[in-house]
């Protein structure tokens, strides 16, 4: 017999109580093949965004360094190699 | 994005900005970000970066045996390129869960292609050049 054991990751479990009237709103809201936990999770995400606005993420222009490194990534991981 | 001098740091804040906890970074990409970050932008600014995935502003993705094995034939098939972990890790992922790819090195990503169909850019070229005057 299979034995499946779970991981501690795929355990995580947050348990929240939803009146029956916010569950209804959940489950029209449910895009296809998505399950139930994905769609209040997506909600959730979605609502806090409107809530608060869009924030960009915290290390945005945390430093200075060349004007054209993002485009030249793969140049610039190239001299980090050969210098080695 | 750490890069407040990088030409396109408007056009990556707009966009990372956006998907928020959309984007998924393989892990491999994170090493090569730090690794370009402390090397040409600063330690400060690569432990910001870290700092931040830890905390879950974006989701990372960790490399499974068969994305790791399907990322190894992409750098392989396309020895010629020497694409890196980095880069075909991306279009592993990309592939395996049909989903766009947000990136700037347009050569890599034009000169492959999935096994059916092109890689949808989340940026294509002239969207870049109109956002930073390239």
């Amino acid at each position: 017999m299979s034995e499946f054991i779970p991981t501690e990751a795929s355990m995580a479990r947050r348990t929240i109580n939803l009146p029956d009237s916010v569950e209804t709103i959940a489950r029209e809201a449910a895009e296809s093949g998505e399950s139930f936990s994905a769609t209040v999770s997506r909600l959730i995400v979605q609502g806090a965004e409107r809530a608060n606005g869009l924030k960009p993420p915290s290390y945005t222009g945390a430093g200075e360094g060349p004007s054209d490194l993002g485009r030249r990534a793969e140049h610039y991981l190239q001299t980090l190699v050969s210098a080695r | 994005m750490v890069n407040r001098r990088d030409e396109a740091h408007a056009l990556a804040v707009e966009l990372v900005t956006r998907l928020g906890r959309n984007l998924v970074v393989p892990a491999p990409v994170i090493v090569e970000v730090d690794q370009l970050a402390r090397a040409r932008v600063g330690g400060h600014a690569a432990r910001r970066f870290l700092a931040a995935l830890d905390t879950g502003e974006h989701e990372v993705a960790y490399l499974s045996p068969g994305i790791l094995r399907r990322a190894i034939e992409i750098d392989h098939r396309y020895g010629d390129l020497d694409l890196g972990l980095a880069d075909t890790s991306v279009m592993a992922l990309a592939e395996r869960h049909r989903l766009p790819i947000l990136t700037f090195d347009f050569a890599h990503f034009r000169a492959t292609r999935p096994p059916s169909g092109y890689w949808r850019l989340v940026v294509d070229e002239a969207r870049y050049a109109e956002s930073t005057g390239q």
